[in-house]
Order: structure tokens, then C-alpha cells, then sequence
């Protein structure tokens, strides 16, 4: 293997960290891949309790995204083969598309993935290269630009939602601007009413219009074993899964994960005593939302995360102190996709405020005597 | 070997022609895209392709007359004193074409907001005052600022223009209100909302477009030099 150091990364002093160098056991495919294969448990789960929308949606960003990465490779000169197949491209489309509503028309898609793959990946550089998290970036560019498509084809979990969204149905919404309301109404009506049937798209969603209209939130509703919330918990234990998986293989920093995890449960529990109406607690701060998924998956991305071991305790902590933080103050309903981009932005200066100290340099006075 | 466009700026060659004098400041020095001045306004009002022709031609103006009439009184300034002189003599101006904007066009007037009377600070003006105008004849100096206030013009429209469409899927919507009867014809409503990306037209999108314009510009360049230098190395190569 060589490393080559470019003249650019030289000057900048982006080269290589100070020895000892250990060899690496995995090349990027294979982590690329393994990833992959972890998120599958997740997305299966999600195909069932969302429907078929959510496999075309699939299709379209990878479709999309191959698209981009080989006139990339071949606007760059590089082999277009191994920027197919390295593997990044199917973890970034399998987040993006976990993340986008399932029913979201074909061109909404499309748009998103070309966001996510040219500005935010390829205008910075490639693979390794971007500063932001390419699937988070591609999410929060249609959230903010078509905040009310965002609203309409979201599907809420629902354990008949393959035999409602079926293949076709779900193509006619997606390909031929069909109508996402009336399936989502008809997904609506075969369950019995909800204890707390929500007006916003997502619970999230609806939580923040009643805050904002000064009412309070109704956590005790939830139950997460009754019909109308057991998609959120299986899917979130779907996707702890896969990402045990991860841990146990050492493909995700573990102290990243379990640090965040440790730091929204402390954040929310003592938010939520403090301002009971305001904070959600632990529980529902977890399942809701992409918190697991963040977690797991989206902030131990290794290109945009802290580069040094406590920087990245610090970057989980950050990034969860604005997931519990934004999903409270915040004026959109979804927080971590703009809790992640922020401690991506602020990654360099965690790195700088972290560096280690060179062995043998800079003791205190004294303390060699 | 690495120099940034636009940055190096010698006092004018006096023995450029007049036609580069322009083609500078509309092209190969323009204060949008490579010397990056004046971004405030470029960003805040560009959201629609109205509001920034109407911002651009009252910049074009002001950097015309003031450099004219600078460039007219540069012998009896005091160079000592010469930026609050300039700063005045700019205020002064700016002063005129917004009580002008506010008679003729109350509209436009009011979607501009601050961002008229911020003329004043706008960087474009004093650099061209600081930079040609105090030492150049009239001439040289109004056909300089002509180029420099016509390529801001250029550069605010075109980014205004994408900017609504990309974002509201209209061309200089409110164009009659803002500016008069003439220009109704070129009201245009391209595509329904349901195709549209709002970011496009919040401060965000201004960055995006504005980036993408300037790696626009910066490629052509590129391009042309490369071609350029290819030209020169074949002929020593096949001998």
C-alpha cells in the first residue's frame, strides 16, 4: 500500500499523525460493506412497517447516485469501476433513503441525491474528503426546500403497511404524482383509532405544533407495545442491532456510541425534570426520530466525525446535547440531521482543541524529576 | 506557485486600450466573482431577479458618477484627507439616487430596504474611488467603473434570476410593480410550486448558486488557459 501525501495536504499539515502506525485490518470496501450488510436488518424492518415505497425510493437514489459517482470518477480521470464499487455510495444511499419519506415523488429523490453526492461529496474532494455527512446534507437540503411534500408522503410505522403500500400503489405515488394522502388514510383507517391521534406527520411533527400552540405533550399515550407504536421500537432494535454487530467488530468506535447514548439519556432525564412540558423524556427521545440510527450509524461516519479519541467522546456528547436541544427550541420538527451537520462544522476545531501531545514534549516543570 | 485570482491588483497599466479598461472589470477582474466585493448586497437581495437589477443599476450609477466625479477633483484633493472626502462625496451621491428611487419606483424601493442606502459602504465603490479614480483621467476612470458596476449588474442578475427560478419557479415576478409599465412583458411563471426548492431563494441557496457561479467562471478560465498552454507546447514536443 502506498500513502501518497499531496503538496496541498503537506502545506496544510493534514498528513500523516506521528508514529507508531499500526496496519489497518480492513480496506474501505470491506467496512463500506459491512456496514451495509448491518443497516439491512433495519431496512428490512422499515420495508415492513412502511411499505413497498420505501424499496423504490432505494432504487431511485442508488440509480442516481451511480449516476453521479461515475461522471465524478470520469470527470476526474479515475477508474469508474472501483467508484462504484467501493461501497460508500450504497451505505450513504441506505441512510438517505431510511431517512426521506417513503412516498416522496421520484423527482424530490433524485434532487437529493444529486445534492448529497455532487456538493457535498464531490465539490469537497470525494470519498473521505466531504466535511459534512452527505446523507444528513441530501435530507435537510428537501426538508428545507420542500418542508410540505416532507409532511404529505411520510408514512407513519404501521404493521399492515405492506399490504396497503403495495408495490404498485406506492409506484403510481412515486412515478405518476398519484395521491399520498389517500393511501396514507387508508393505512390510517384499518387500525383502530389512536389514543392520541395525531394531526402532524410524525409524532415528532405533532409534538411540536401542540408545543408551539401552548398545549402539553401527551407522553403517557404512548404505549410501545400496542399496535400503533411497536414500529418505532422494533425498528429501533432493529437497528441496534445491526450496529452491535458493528461494535463487536470494531467497525464503529465504541466509545462513540455508548457516549452518546449515556449523554441523551442524561441530557433528556435531567431536561425533562427541569421543564417537564418542554423536554421529552429519555424513553421517547431514543425510539423516536432517527436517535438510534444517529448513533449507531450516522456520527461514527468515520470521514466526518472528530479525528482524535476524545474528540470524538466530545463530538457524540455535542451532537446529542443539540439532538435534545434542537428537538425542544428548534423550529423544524426533525433535530438530527441539523444536530449532526453542526458537530460535523465543528469537527476541525474539536480536532484542534484534542490533539495529543507528543511523547516526550511539552511536560510541566518539574514533573520529570 | 500559487496566486489568487484577483487578489494582485497593480495600479492600471497606462498603456492598456480603453477596451481592456472595460473588458477588466466586466470579465477578467469582476467584483463578483473574482474579486468577491460587495457580497452583502449580492447575497441579501438577490432572491429575486427584480430587486437585484434594481439594487445592480443603482450601484452602476453611483460607481459611474462618483468615480467621474472624483477622478475630475483628484488634483485638488488632499490625498492626506482623500478617504472621508471620497466617503462624503459617496454618501452624497448614494443620498441622491435613493430620494430618486423612493419618488419614481416606492415599490422597489421598498423591497430593497436598508440595502440601498448600504450602497455607501459598499466596498466596489471605494475601491474603485481608492484605486482608479484618484489617479486616472475621466475617461479611463468612468469606462473602468462602467465595466466594474456593469459586471456586478451581470453577476447580481444572474443570480437573482436562478435564484427565483430555482426557488419560486418564476423570472422577475412583480417586475411591473417594481419598475414600471415596460416592463410587464418580461413577467414569466416557468413551473407550478410542486417543483421548486425554497433553499434556493433562503440566504443558504444564495452561497450554493454564488459558489457555483465562481467555479463556473474559475473553470472557463481554466479551460481557456490550458488550451492556451497546449498551443504553445506542441510544436517543441514534435520536434
Amino acid at each position: 500500500m502506498n500513502i501518497k501525501i499531496t503538496e496541498q495536504a503537506q502545506r496544510q499539515n493534514l498528513g500523516i499523525e506521528a508514529a507508531p502506525h499500526l496496519h489497518a485490518r480492513m480496506n474501505t470496501r470491506s467496512i463500506m460493506l459491512l456496514t451495509a450488510a448491518a443497516l439491512l436488518p433495519a431496512f428490512g424492518c422499515m420495508l415492513f412497517f412502511s411499505g413497498f415505497g420505501l424499496l423504490w425510493q432505494l432504487l431511485i437514489t442508488l440509480t442516481t447516485a451511480a449516476v453521479c459517482e461515475a461522471s465524478v470518477a470520469f470527470l476526474r480521470g479515475q477508474k469508474i469501476i472501483r467508484a462504484l464499487t467501493d461501497g460508500s455510495m450504497i451505505v450513504t444511499c441506505l441512510i438517505l433513503t431510511m431517512s426521506l419519506p417513503q412516498l416522496l415523488p421520484w423527482y424530490l429523490s433524485c434532487a437529493a441525491t444529486l445534492f448529497c453526492f455532487l456538493l457535498v461529496k464531490a465539490a469537497f474532494g470525494g470519498l473521505g474528503m466531504n466535511i459534512f455527512n452527505p446523507a444528513m446534507a441530501g435530507f435537510i437540503f428537501l426538508f428545507v426546500s420542500a418542508p410540505n411534500f416532507m409532511f404529505e408522503t411520510w408514512v407513519s410505522p404501521h404493521p399492515q403497511a405492506l399490504s396497503v403500500i403495495d408495490a404498485q400503489s406506492s409506484f403510481d405515488v412515486i412515478f405518476n404524482n398519484g395521491n399520498p394522502t389517500m393511501l396514507r388514510d387508508k393505512l390510517k383507517q384499518i387500525s383502530a383509532p389512536r389514543p392520541d391521534a395525531f394531526s402532524g406527520a410524525t409524532w415528532l411533527d405533532s409534538v411540536k405544533t401542540a408545543r408551539k400552540a401552548g398545549g402539553h405533550i401527551q407522553t403517557d399515550a404512548v404505549d410501545f407495545s400496542s399496535e400503533h407504536y411497536e414500529g418505532y421500537a422494533a425498528l429501533a432494535l432493529a437497528v441496534a442491532l445491526g450496529g452491535i454487530v458493528l461494535m463487536i467488530l470494531r467497525i464503529v468506535f465504541i466509545r462513540m456510541v455508548l457516549s452518546f447514548f449515556i449523554a441523551i439519556i442524561i441530557f433528556s432525564l435531567c431536561f425533562h425534570y427541569l421543564w417537564p412540558d418542554l423536554f421529552l423524556p429519555p424513553l421517547h427521545q431514543l425510539l423516536f426520530g432517527g436517535t438510534v440510527l444517529a448513533g449507531f450509524f450516522i456520527i461514527t461516519d468515520p470521514v466526518t466525525n472528530a479525528g482524535t479519541a476524545r474528540g470524538r467522546i466530545v463530538f457524540a456528547v455535542l451532537t446529542a446535547f443539540l439532538i435534545v436541544l434542537i428537538r425542544a427550541l428548534g423550529s423544524y420538527s426533525d433535530a438530527v440531521a441539523f444536530s449532526v451537520l453542526l458537530a460535523n462544522a465543528a469537527a476541525p476545531l474539536i480536532d484542534v482543541l484534542t490533539k495529543r501531545r507528543p511523547f516526550g514534549v511539552n511536560y510541566k516543570k518539574g514533573s520529570l524529576d | 506557485m500559487h496566486t489568487v485570482e484577483g487578489i494582485k491588483q497593480p495600479a492600471l497599466n497606462k498603456k492598456d486600450p480603453l477596451i481592456k479598461v472595460f473588458i477588466r472589470g466586466l470579465w477578467s477582474e469582476n467584483p463578483g466573482l473574482c474579486q468577491l466585493l460587495g457580497l452583502c448586497p449580492l447575497l441579501a437581495v438577490s432572491n429575486s431577479a427584480v430587486s437585484a437589477l434594481g439594487l445592480g443599476v443603482a450601484t452602476l450609477i453611483v460607481v459611474c458618477l462618483s468615480s467621474v466625479i472624483i477622478s475630475l477633483l483628484r488634483k485638488i484633493l488632499l490625498r492626506e484627507v482623500r478617504i472621508p472626502l471620497y466617503v462624503v462625496l459617496i454618501a452624497t451621491l448614494v443620498t441622491c439616487v435613493k430620494f430618486n428611487v423612493a419618488a419614481y419606483y416606492p415599490s422597489l424601493y421598498d423591497s430593497l430596504g436598508i440595502y440601498l442606502a448600504l450602497i455607501v459602504t459598499n466596498c466596489i465603490i471605494m475601491g474603485r474611488a481608492e484605486a482608479v479614480a484618484g489617479r486616472e483621467t475621466p475617461l479611463r476612470s468612468f469606462l473602468d467603473a462602467a465595466g466594474c458596476g456593469l459586471g456586478f449588474v451581470l453577476v447580481l442578475f444572474s443570480l437573482g434570476s436562478l435564484r427565483e427560478i430555482i426557488g419560486n419557479g418564476t423570472w422577475m415576478k412583480g417586475a411591473g410593480a417594481l419598475l414600471g409599465d415596460w416592463a410587464v412583458p418580461f413577467e414569466s411563471y416557468l413551473f407550478s410550486n410542486d417543483y421548486t426548492y425554497l433553499v434556493a431563494v433562503l440566504p443558504p441557496g444564495g452561497f450554493f448558486i454564488l459558489a457555483l457561479l465562481i467555479a463556473f467562471k474559475n473553470a472557463l478560465t481554466l479551460y481557456k488557459r490550458r488550451r492556451a498552454e497546449n498551443r504553445l507546447y506542441i510544436p517543441s514536443s514534435r520536434d
